[in-house]
C-alpha cells in the first residue's frame, strides 16, 4: 500500500447520524401507543370424528385388503381341492404343469373372467 | 431503572394475559428502538425513513408475538425484521426512482448533504459514500461490525450465513473502502 494511504483505522470510528432531541424517547412512546390489541388465536374445536377419521379410514383399508386376501386365498383352496378332488397325482413335472394349466384356468374364471383367459392364450 | 431481563420478558409476551404480553413488549421496545432505528439509518441514511421504518419494524415484531416460540434471542428476531423492512425500502426506492447502481452512491451523497441530521465532516461523508458503493449484503455485515461491534455468530444467525463467510465479507468490504478512500 503507498505512502500516507488512509486506513479505516485512521478514521474517528462515530455515528454520523443525528437525531432530533429527545426522539428516542417520543419514538418508544410512540411505537408503544400505534400498538393494536393483539387478536387472541381461535382455539378451533375439533370433532370426535375428525379425530378418529383418518384410524377408521386405516382401519377399513386394512378390513378391506384382509378381506380381499381371504377372498383370493379361498378361492385358491376350492381350485387346489377341485383338482385334488379329481385324483390327480402331482408327483411328475407334467402333472404339475397340467396342475397349473387347470388352476390358472379355474382362476381366471372366477376372478378375471375373459382378460386371463386372453393372458393364457398368449402363455400356452 | 428496571433491569431488561429478556428471560422473564419473554415468559410474560408468551403468556396468554395481553396485558402482561403489552407490558413485556413495551420492555423490548424501550431496550431495542435505539439500536433498531441506528442500524436502519445507516442503511436509509434519512432521519424520515429510518423513523417509519423503525416503527414498522416493531408494529411487524409486535403482529407477530403469537408465532414468536423464543428459539432466538429478541435482537436476532427484530435485526432480521429491520434489515428485510430496510432492503425492501431501499429496493421499492431505487426501482420508483429509477436509480441505477452505478448512480446510487450519487443519490446518496446528495441525500446526506441535504440531511439536516447529519453530523458528519468531510471525511465522514466520503466513508459514507465508499459505504454506499458496497451491496447491500456488504454493507450490511460492514456496519453491522464496524459500528456495533456485533460478533460474527450473533451476526451469522440475523443474516443466515456462516461465520467464515462474514468475516470474509467485511474484509473485502473493508479493502473495498480504503480503495474508495484513497482513489478519491
Amino acid at each position: 500500500m503507498k505512502k500516507n494511504s488512509i486506513t479505516l483505522s485512521d478514521i474517528t470510528k462515530k455515528d454520523p447520524f443525528k437525531v432530533p432531541e429527545g426522539y428516542f424517547e417520543s419514538l418508544t412512546d410512540s411505537i408503544v401507543s400505534n400498538l393494536p390489541e393483539l387478536i387472541p388465536e381461535k382455539t378451533v374445536q375439533i370433532s370426535l370424528w375428525n379425530k378418529m377419521k383418518p384410524y377408521i379410514y386405516m382401519a377399513a383399508m386394512f378390513a378391506g385388503i384382509a378381506l380381499t386376501i381371504k377372498v383370493f386365498v379361498e378361492i385358491s383352496n376350492q381350485s387346489v381341492n377341485t383338482y385334488v378332488s379329481k385324483g390327480l397325482d402331482l408327483r411328475s413335472s407334467t402333472d404339475i404343469d397340467d396342475f397349473y394349466y387347470y388352476y390358472e384356468n379355474e382362476l381366471a374364471k372366477i376372478v378375471y373372467n375373459d382378460a386371463l383367459d386372453d393372458l393364457d392364450e398368449e402363455n400356452y | 431503572m428496571n433491569i431488561y431481563n429478556e428471560e422473564e420478558i419473554l415468559k410474560q409476551l408468551r403468556s396468554a394475559n395481553p396485558d402482561l404480553q403489552r407490558k413485556a413488549f413495551e420492555q423490548i421496545v424501550l431496550f431495542y428502538s435505539e439500536k433498531i432505528y441506528r442500524q436502519i439509518r445507516r442503511m436509509v441514511y434519512s432521519h424520515d425513513d429510518a423513523n417509519d421504518l423503525t416503527q414498522n419494524t416493531f408494529l411487524k415484531a409486535w403482529l407477530n408475538v403469537p408465532l414468536f416460540r423464543g428459539e432466538a434471542k429478541m435482537s436476532t428476531w427484530l435485526y432480521k425484521i429491520a434489515l428485510n423492512e430496510s432492503i425492501t425500502f431501499l429496493n421499492k426506492q431505487h426501482a420508483h426512482n429509477s436509480i441505477s447502481l452505478d448512480d446510487k452512491d450519487v443519490f446518496i451523497i446528495d441525500k446526506l448533504e441535504s440531511d439536516e441530521y447529519f453530523d458528519g465532516d468531510d471525511t465522514q461523508l466520503k466513508l459514507q459514500k465508499a459505504i454506499a458503493t458496497l451491496p447491500e449484503k456488504q454493507k450490511v455485515v460492514f456496519n453491522l461490525r464496524y459500528y456495533d461491534e456485533m460478533p460474527y455468530d450473533e451476526m451469522s444467525k440475523i443474516l443466515d450465513t456462516s461465520a467464515g463467510a462474514l468475516k470474509a465479507s467485511y474484509h473485502h468490504a473493508a479493502k473495498k473502502i480504503e480503495e474508495f478512500l484513497n482513489r478519491y
